[in-house]
């Protein structure tokens, strides 16, 4: 028998709580590996209107009745909408399309959480979130999240993504201005050198109570992480164009690992070649802003980026717009990589679902399998390197279910031509 | 079979109602035998879930929503309108925010009741934009997809209609309303104009595609030539 002191006095031994806390990594070097760009197309993409076009059946296209032929940047072909040649002819060796991509729902919540997480059960964890959990525990802002997904599986908060005068005052708290601080810099920098002095006293004097301990490390931890927000003075611009320029500039400062975006307006119900007509050209403007920056900013070769939507729409109804439909198209690009200018995976005449051999490429009704979203974040989790083995977070896919959607060997194309 | 005419106000006038036969239900039947004795009514405007289940309804008046919000009172047969409602919200972009619904109903003493529900969209997010839907005049429609097709029927003329083809012209008067409502309804028709022969078969019950974010108060079968279409309309 032993009295709850005894006991309290084991358990802290063999595993002190505090011990299991996460808190910020007091040494954590600036990042420098691949930022993960993951861009949510809110609505339900049409992959006709996309990358999967349908060039001569009247009733799945409005430019398939007025007979105009798709666009092909290599092996990529690229609906006549928006400006999707434009940004295929620009880009088609960085990109790798998926196509006949089951969401296996029609409802925008579930397939938005399908394809962010993976699965269509709740409580697993977002690409972005795992990833930067991964890579970057211990930076300001791991994942950056401006309008898309944002549920977390308690592993990262994602952060929203600050405008641009925000940025710089969480950067430069002291600063009233662009020119005039609140207190004057020498002495602002003494205070904080004294409170870290006396703040490295306690913890080392080793007589705070486990809780205060604890508030310590983490008060030193974020002053650690402001420190690493003030390298971004370096890299700070006169303005920000967007919210992608926020994240970019955080990535370039070492401050984060994953940025999550949105561009929306795809829920095209009626009239879609109008709705698509601003919507289209506002995404692709959107990926191409993403490189142009990161080429101007040096981080261009740290970039992967993912483009998805909930799901896929049908042919035309009555309204000459497109209803839910789960089967979709996915990007995916990174800067020279060996595996761009492909496409994996396709979809029927009229999009339905196709099993494709994951070995080959090939459409296979045999042994094939249809393409889900799981299927794509464990490929990617196996790329980036970002693999958990926590069993909460496991896609449970079968061994002959993993599509080699990286292999630069692989192609499916477009067999419905 | 009843037509519904909206006028896009909050009252329309007195309707004939009359006894269910069929798959109708208790519900429905209670619903009419009160209405035969009160002020009949059709309805449009935006559908919020409340406390304890309750349906909370801000009518449209014209392109403006009313300053009230009353309480819905579901007696719609075998609750199709919540079923309806809840269909449309399970897959609706902005699933938190109120929903366009029509129906049949009648004031009640704590707000409104319910009886024949007609459709609910998600798509539409103010009384202005569902002005123009359906189509101005149109009286009656039933649609569908897999193929695609719909039937639009206005004061003058039904039509047909299929994506790629001539549409099909029927004379609306086999689509005029029945002296007694049913839960379910056959209407067949000929068209001199275009030739061939159509058969409606309808049946009242919560009716949703899973796809167009809508839901009716009736389910279609129509067969035209030797193909069979199946799709939602609004009810009979």
């Amino acid at each position: 028998m032993i009295d709850r002191r005894d006991f309290l006095k084991i358990a802290g031994f063999v595993v002190p709580y505090w011990g299991l806390t996460p808190i910020a990594n007091a040494q954590a070097p600036v990042y420098s590996g691949k930022v993960l760009v993951d861009i949510h197309a809110g609505g339900g993409l049409d992959a006709s209107s996309w990358f999967d076009p349908r060039e001569t059946d009247a009733t799945m296209n409005n430019y398939a009745a007025a007979r105009t032929p798709a666009g092909v940047a290599g092996n990529i072909r690229a609906a006549p909408m928006g400006a999707n040649i434009a940004f295929a002819t620009a880009n088609f060796r960085r990109m790798l399309v998926i196509n006949g991509v089951n969401s296996e729902t029609n409802s925008h919540d579930d397939g938005t959480r399908a394809h962010a997480t993976g699965m269509l059960a709740m409580a697993y964890a977002t690409m972005p979130e795992l990833y930067s959990y991964a890579k970057t525990p211990g930076v300001p802002f791991p994942w950056l999240n401006s309008g898309a997904y944002n549920m977390s599986a308690g592993l990262v908060p994602a952060a929203a993504m600050p405008d641009g005068n925000t940025f710089r005052q969480l950067i430069s708290p002291n600063a009233a201005s662009a020119t005039n601080d609140f207190i004057k810099a020498s002495d602002y920098q003494r205070v904080l050198a004294t409170r870290a002095e006396r703040l490295k006293a306690q913890q080392a004097a080793g007589t705070l109570t486990p809780r205060g301990q604890l508030v310590n490390q983490q008060f030193m931890g974020a002053s650690d992480s402001r420190a690493l927000l003030a390298r971004v003075n370096q890299f700070l611009p006169a303005t920000f164009d967007n919210a992608a320029h926020v994240g970019l500039v955080a990535a370039q400062a070492g401050l984060t690992s994953a940025i999550s975006l949105q561009s929306g307006g795809f829920d095209g119900h009626s009239q879609i070649s109008n709705s698509y007509a601003n919507s289209l050209p506002r995404l692709t403007t959107l990926m191409q802003y993403v490189w142009d920056k990161a080429t101007q900013l040096g981080i261009e070769s740290r970039l992967f980026m993912r483009v998805y939507s909930e799901f896929g729409r049908t042919p035309l109804n009555t309204g000459d717009g497109k209803d839910h439909y789960p089967i979709g198209t996915q990007v995916f690009m990174e800067a020279n990589p060996t595996w761009g200018n492909r496409v994996f995976g396709a979809s029927g005449p009229r999009h339905q679902a196709t099993r494709i051999n994951p070995t080959t490429g090939a459409v296979d009704p045999t042994n094939g399998k249809v393409i889900t979203p799981r299927h794509l974040h464990q490929a990617v989790r196996d790329y980036l390197g970002f693999n958990t083995t926590d069993p909460r977070f496991q896609l449970k896919i079968p061994a002959d279910e993993k599509f080699d959607f990286f292999n630069p060997g692989i192609n499916t194309g477009y067999p419905n031509l | 079979m009843r037509l519904f005419p909206f006028s896009f106000g909050t009252q329309r006038e007195r309707q004939p109602r009359g006894q269910l036969g069929g798959k109708a239900t208790a519900a429905l039947a209670l619903g009419l035998t009160l209405s035969a004795s009160v002020q009949a009514a059709d309805y449009r405007g935006f559908a919020s879930p409340g406390p304890l289940g309750v349906i909370l309804f801000q009518a449209c008046q014209g392109k403006d929503p009313a300053r009230n919000v009353t309480k819905i009172e579901d007696a719609t047969p075998d609750a199709a309108m919540s079923a309806g409602l809840e269909a449309v919200r399970e897959i609706m972009l902005g699933a938190g925010r109120p929903i366009y619904v029509e129906f049949r109903g009648n004031p009640a003493s704590k707000g409104v009741k319910a009886t024949y529900f007609v459709r609910a969209i998600g798509t539409l997010e103010s009384c202005a934009a569902a002005l123009g839907s359906p189509p101005p005049r149109s009286l009656f429609w039933a649609g569908g997809q897999d193929p695609t097709w719909q039937l639009v029927v206005t004061p003058g003329e039904a039509r047909f209609e299929r994506p790629g083809e001539k549409p099909v012209r029927f004379p609306a008067t086999p689509f005029a309303p029945p002296a007694k409502p049913a839960a379910t309804r056959v209407i067949d028709a000929w068209s001199p104009a275009d030739g061939g022969t159509v058969r409606v078969e309808l049946v009242v019950e919560m009716c949703t595609d899973g796809r167009s974010e809508t839901a009716y108060g009736a389910r279609a079968t129509v067969r035209y030539g030797s193909t069979t279409y199946e799709g939602c309309a609004t009810p009979p």
